[in-house]
């Protein structure tokens, strides 16, 4: 039995986070910190002041990340709070909001405060200081904690500082049709399917949060009529707004389900009082032929789920449900609601090995056992190549709507046809020399 | 340490990843968050290096911290040495193990029983005082006194570029001049360029060559060492300028007791001559003041040839 295998779970006992085990000790490159997620929410927002306490390295690194998230460093609002070897061993919170003050001085609308595991681990009260000030600074003040040894991921990063900007929001008289776009982080939504349809609804986005923000678009945000949660990470915020503003959301997130597409649909025109009418049929059905033709390619064919932007076992069980098979996905952590993915895969069949996200190091021994053909997310392609998988990142596949599953069905259908056709034309060419 | 509005001084732990990263054949295990080697590797990325080394974490949890278990960091030395029997394994603190007090030197030392081919080196910088000077020279040092062999073979037209850092902007393009000059001048090959494009195998030989051109003061407790266990003599500046380069040249003749090829001399001088003729023209016509920035060996030199 391979001996990388051997230290790893199959998904029938997978019950709890401590059950998802890494394929080895020694992991490359690991999964991002929490600081990684704040600033990829913070960095792009008008208005916004961020500071980061904690080493010359967190620091460092991220002033870099933001800088390039910004296009420049002219574009980037990102301050780094250094802190020395005598403050990590005696405090000093006088220091910190003297600092605070000076950023105060420099008129943002808000400031981001993020501790990093240093000050969390001696146990700097961050939430208490932003009371503390409040009162001295004009700038909001709100504080996120983003110690990477209590948390996974870069995730609960993205959803920490999507609840702390909730702070900043006053309540405003709603405007009819307005809705707000939380979570999403890919590309521009204004070509999808979803958004389509609400323009020609005249319904407008007031928000899209966190890559089209401003403080200001934050503050006025409870005046939409509907949330729409386009990334998990962003479901407590959502939660928040409902409490606070009476804000009902809607969850679209990245569903691949024709069903609860069509559920979900249904929910928008019943908070918004529109009717897509009979475009949801067509779309449906348009969906239902395109992966009904991929299916031909797909059926029978393994892959290894590496990341995506996707939920891990939505994602698989929909390209199970197709008959794809998998022997290995590996996961971040379990999400609210993710239980029951697991089980419908296992009544299909299916119970991979599971290991953690973010560890590609060691993943050769497992190619050797495992010898899927394709390889869905980001590895090192020369290797893939070199042991005959195909790999995609899902590039493309970033619609909203019925036409997510159809673009993913295609576009994975086309990435294992293109490995064939190359294999035929080897074919060809070896039987035009001669060969049999 | 400070608030800062660009970017905050990089510290000592940065200095010891960038500084091994381009060694190939290097091993290296963080014993830390994740985050912080992703983020390094990134970071790291921007600043035109190649990574040669094998480089891991072994990430930390609540439970590791609170409790000051380090098993994970046993298990990961072992699996390391195992699978990729690295003669050198650097088992590197982060600021999180350095904070709890975790004693990776202890570490190292107990576990070296098991492993025969392989040898452990503890670096405990945790990153807290913020000095990437320091770093530097001390991470120069211990590479040196753990690595270097005692010669087999002195080659006596031979030299290693000691200081070559990949934070220094031109750092590549600086050691591909050094290496051309000093082959036209004084047909010199370099053996070692340390650290920023070397392997394991070369950092062993460096006690071979025959001198040491050392182009960062962080690197001259490297070459004081060198000198004094190695016999091996070092010239320390940086060649700037026609009258600059012209002297470290000689310098470096007269330690070795060579010759210099004048011709090659002759060449490239008629080619900067040219070159500095443009420049007097335009500074006389358009004088400009300016600001010289940079690290300190760097500064020194250009501020001697401007």
């Amino acid at each position: 039995m391979n001996e990388t295998l051997n230290k790893l779970n199959k998904l029938s006992n997978i019950k709890e986070n401590k059950d998802i085990k890494s394929c080895s000790n020694a992991i490359f490159p690991g999964s991002h910190c929490p600081l990684f997620g704040a600033t990829m929410i913070a960095a792009k927002l008008e208005g916004l002041a961020t500071v980061i306490i904690g080493t010359s390295e967190c620091t460092y690194y991220n002033k870099d990340f933001s800088v390039l998230r910004n296009g420049g460093i002219d574009k980037d609002n990102t301050w780094s709070y250094v802190m020395s070897e005598k403050e990590v061993v005696f405090g000093n919170q006088d220091g910190l909001k003297k600092a605070i003050k000076q950023i105060d001085q420099t008129n943002p609308k808000g400031i981001l405060i993020v501790s990093t595991c240093v000050p969390e681990l001696i146990g700097y009260d961050i939430i208490g200081l932003c009371n503390d000030l409040q009162d001295d600074v004009n700038a909001i003040l709100m504080p996120v904690q983003t110690e990477h040894f209590n948390l996974s991921s870069h995730m609960p990063g993205i959803t920490r500082t999507l609840e702390a900007l909730s702070s900043i929001m006053k309540p405003q008289e709603k405007v009819e049709k307005t809705v707000n776009v939380l979570g999403w982080r890919g590309k521009s939504l204004k070509n999808s399917e979803l958004f389509k349809l609400l323009e020609e609804q005249g319904v407008s986005v007031h928000l899209t949060l966190p890559t089209e923000g401003s403080i200001d678009s934050i503050i006025e945000a409870p005046k939409a009529e509907l949330n729409l949660v386009l990334d998990f990470t962003a479901l407590p915020l959502a939660k928040k707004m409902q409490e606070r503003f009476n804000i009902p959301y809607v969850e679209f997130d990245r569903i691949l389900d024709l069903d609860k597409i069509e559920a979900a649909y249904k929910e928008i025109e019943k908070a918004l009082n529109i009717s897509f009418g009979d475009k949801l049929e067509k779309f449906k059905n348009d969906a239902v032929i395109s992966i009904e033709e991929a299916k031909n390619t797909l059926i029978g064919k393994s892959f290894v789920y590496g990341n995506t932007l996707f939920n891990v076992f939505k994602f698989t069980h929909f390209l199970v449900s197709l008959g794809m098979k998998t022997d290995y996905i590996q996961i971040r952590e379990l999400y609210e609601g993710d239980e029951i993915y697991i089980d419908k895969l296992l009544e299909l069949g299916c119970n991979p090995y599971t290991a953690k996200i973010a560890n590609i190091g060691p993943l050769d021994d497992v190619y050797k056992v495992i010898k899927p053909n394709l390889y869905i997310g980001h590895e090192d392609p020369v290797r893939l190549s070199r042991l005959g998988i195909v790999q995609t990142a899902n590039e493309g596949v970033d619609g909203l709507g019925f036409e997510l599953p159809m673009q993913l069905a295609t576009s994975l259908a086309k990435v294992l046809n293109s490995k064939d056709n190359s294999d035929n034309a080897m074919l060809k060419m070896m039987k035009a020399m001669g060969g049999n | 340490m400070g608030l800062y509005k660009f970017f905050p001084e990089p510290n000592e732990k940065m200095a010891e990843l960038w500084t091994l990263i381009t060694i190939k054949d290097c091993a290296i295990l963080e014993y830390g968050p994740a985050g912080t080697t992703h983020f390094a590797i990134e970071g790291f990325g921007k600043l035109q290096a190649t990574k040669r080394c094998y480089l891991a974490t072994t990430d930390i949890d609540g439970s590791d911290v609170a409790l000051g278990i380090t098993k994970r960091l046993d298990l990961a030395i072992d699996e390391v040495v195992k699978n990729l029997s690295p003669k050198y394994l650097f088992v590197c603190a982060s600021s999180v193990s350095s904070t709890i007090g975790t004693d990776i030197l202890s570490i190292c030392q107990m576990l070296q029983t098991n492993y025969d081919n392989t040898k452990l080196i503890a670096l405990t910088n945790g990153g807290l005082s913020g000095n990437f000077t320091k770093g530097l020279e001390d991470i120069y040092l211990t590479i040196v006194k753990n690595i270097v062999q005692e010669p087999k073979n002195k080659n006596l037209k031979s030299y290693n570029i000691i200081g070559s850092s990949i934070d220094d902007l031109y750092f590549n393009a600086d050691s591909l001049e050094i290496i051309r000059m000093l082959k036209g001048a004084l047909d010199l090959e370099c053996r070692c360029i340390f650290t920023s494009n070397c392997t394991i195998e070369e950092i062993e030989a460096m006690s071979e060559s025959s001198i040491n051109i050392v182009i960062r003061k962080e690197a001259l407790k490297v070459a004081k060492y060198l000198e004094e266990k190695y016999n091996i003599p070092y010239i320390y500046d940086r060649p700037y300028g026609l009258l600059g380069t012209t002297q470290w040249l000689n310098d470096i003749a007269n330690t070795l007791n060579l010759e210099i090829n004048n011709d090659f001399i002759d060449e490239d001088t008629k080619l900067l001559k040219e070159q500095l003729g443009q420049i007097r023209r335009l500074n006389f016509m358009y004088p400009k003041k300016c600001l010289i920035s940079g690290n300190y060996d760097t500064v020194k030199g250009i501020e001697r040839f401007a």
